[in-house]
């Protein structure tokens, strides 16, 4: 329906926090599940007309959720690449202190969720307090719920991904069952492109390989 | 110190949203007339208020007006028998897990049937946050209106958009009511105030659909339902099949204007206590308490009107008193004008 007029963001009743560095995606399910809504719908409902199965707003993400745009901005790893007004790039240091020494920041991280102040962590890791910020800052994967921002379509999801499109599902609808009755993360994009280039390229190498090693009847009846 | 473009477009925004969301059929409107209005104004001492420049003066009257704009709430024996039989009805229902009674306020327009309703809803609100006063994710009560000419999806989109729940004109009518009920279900709404309800009509078939759809709201969520209209109980919503179940089930507390007694009298000195005008003579309103009863036909709110409308003619003429010549110049609404004239003639007649 071309002609539906923008929907007027209002705060939904059950409210959820984001866990750090977890993906919008994760997030979007996540809050539409607590609010008995199908995690589809609210994905469509957040990018708003005309592009339904583009990119959510960081700003009616912000509104529907309940917390601030700059709350959303740091607690979640891909919302620098959600759509919105323009927005000023978060002012970090261009060096960063942490290049090599990955493990310390994850670990200094790991002692500030477990209640450890800054300035205590200041003196344990004898860093300077900035650094100690950038660490806590830096969005980053915290726990198993949140490990992968998408996934590739390769393996158990292409199969049933195959057995979707066998039983003559389109992509809209296929990205809707995946959204709202499996625990993939897949964007629509992803989806088109496996869809339009990655499969039919996939069945003619197959196609080609098995046109240099055919197998003889027999064998394929044996093992079926 | 300079606002960042994105960061004033979106306060403005907030602004715009804060001035919408102030009806009480959203969750925040709601929330926020459970807060309750600003205190009043104090009433500055004469020589000050000659004193004050025009600036001052200015906003000094800004706030006065805007607190005799505000609709004064009075606990009228009305309202206290609907919070009373509410609150009855609410325990008896907590254990409830089918056919639970409810309440029907019925009567005249400007009788204060929505006051006494969203009264009781209020009452059970303050009373939950008591309860449970650190726990954020409660709605412990709905209120909803009835839109004119609705169907069943009207209704269930109603109950969505007071919960804040999203809708698109192509939504399945299942999927609103399922969201709604399981919202409503988690964060344990007790109370469910549907207003209006006299834009119901059982002789449609789109009006039968929305008795049944509330019919199934009341099924499926473990709530106490309240309804309030228009003089229900003579406008065909109680007979037939589906009114005989909910006559069967629901309380009906009858609204009518006030007699003219001691109650009125009340009324009219608790309503004269509020105002805030400098030349006003206290006892003047309770001398006129006749008048305004014939003046109102005894509807509450056509003497709320009449007495803030003088008010406030009173505050922006600068005559800052209240006469019976200046209550006359207020003009009311169609019925109390009819409901006075009759009482007129009948006076006369006798």
């Amino acid at each position: 329906m071309k002609s539906e007029l923008p929907p007027r963001y209002a705060p939904l009743p059950i409210r959820l926090r984001p866990c750090l560095g977890e993906s919008t995606n994760s997030y979007i399910r996540r809050l539409a599940r607590a609010n008995h809504l199908q995690p589809s719908f609210l994905y469509c409902y957040l990018c708003g007309p005309p592009q339904w199965f583009g990119r959510p707003l960081l700003e009616h993400l912000a509104t529907t959720a309940g917390h601030s745009p700059e709350a959303l901005e740091r607690a979640l790893a891909d919302a620098n690449s959600l759509g919105g007004i323009s927005r000023p790039r978060r002012r970090l240091p261009r060096r960063n202190p942490f290049a090599w020494r990955q493990d310390l920041a994850h670990h200094i991280a790991q002692e500030a969720l477990r209640g450890t102040q800054i300035r205590t962590l200041v003196k344990r890791h004898n860093l300077r307090c900035w650094d100690v910020r950038f660490a806590l800052e830096v969005p980053r994967l915290t726990a198993a719920e949140t490990s992968q921002l998408t996934d590739p379509i390769t393996g158990e999801l292409a199969d049933l991904v195959e057995g979707m499109i066998g039983r003559k599902l389109n992509g809209r609808q296929i990205w809707t069952e995946l959204m709202d009755h499996h625990d993939y993360l897949v964007t629509y994009d992803s989806l088109r492109h496996y869809i339009r280039y990655t499969r039919p390229r996939t069945a003619s190498v197959r196609a080609g390989s098995l046109a240099s090693n055919p197998v003889a009847p027999g064998q394929r009846a044996a093992h079926d | 110190m300079t606002i960042s473009k994105p960061a004033a477009r979106r306060t403005t925004l907030q602004e715009t949203d804060a001035d919408t969301d102030r009806q009480l059929n959203t969750l925040t409107g709601w929330r926020r007339f459970i807060d309750g209005p600003p205190p009043p104004p104090v009433l500055a001492p004469r020589s000050a208020w000659q004193q004050m420049n025009p600036t001052e003066r200015d906003l000094y009257d800004e706030s006065r007006l805007d607190h005799h704009a505000r609709m004064l709430t009075v606990a009228t024996s009305f309202i206290e028998r609907t919070a009373i039989c509410g609150r009855r009805l609410v325990l008896l229902n907590r254990h409830a897990i089918s056919a639970r009674r409810g309440l029907i306020v019925s009567g005249p327009a400007g009788t204060g049937k929505t006051i006494a309703i969203t009264q009781l809803g209020r009452s059970q609100e303050l009373l939950d946050r008591a309860r449970h006063p650190h726990a954020t994710d409660r709605i412990p009560v709905v209120y909803v209106t009835v839109p004119p000419a609705a169907t069943a999806r009207m209704i269930a989109t109603e109950f969505a958009r007071f919960l804040g729940l999203p809708v698109r004109a192509r939504s399945n009518m299942t999927d609103i009511i399922e969201a709604v009920v399981g919202v409503c279900t988690d964060t344990r709404t007790a109370l469910v105030l549907v207003d209006e309800l006299h834009n119901i009509s059982l002789t449609s078939r789109h009006g039968a659909e929305v008795a049944d759809t509330l019919k199934y709201f009341s099924e499926r969520l473990p709530a106490t339902f309240v309804y309030a209209g228009i003089d229900i109980d003579e406008s065909g919503l109680l007979s037939g099949t589906r009114g005989a179940q909910i006559a069967g089930r629901f309380t009906l507390i009858p609204s009518r204007p006030f007699p003219y007694t001691s109650e009125w009298k009340g009324l009219v000195a608790t309503m004269e206590a509020t105002l805030r005008l400098h030349e006003h003579r206290s006892g003047t309103l309770t001398d006129l308490d006749r008048f305004l009863h014939n003046h109102t036909g005894g509807m509450i709110g056509s003497l709320s009107h009449a007495i803030r409308g003088a008010a406030l003619d009173a505050i922006l003429t600068g005559t800052e008193k209240i006469t019976k010549k200046s209550l006359q110049a207020i003009p009311l609404d169609h019925t109390a004008h009819t409901t006075a004239s009759m009482a007129t003639k009948t006076a006369t007649s006798r």
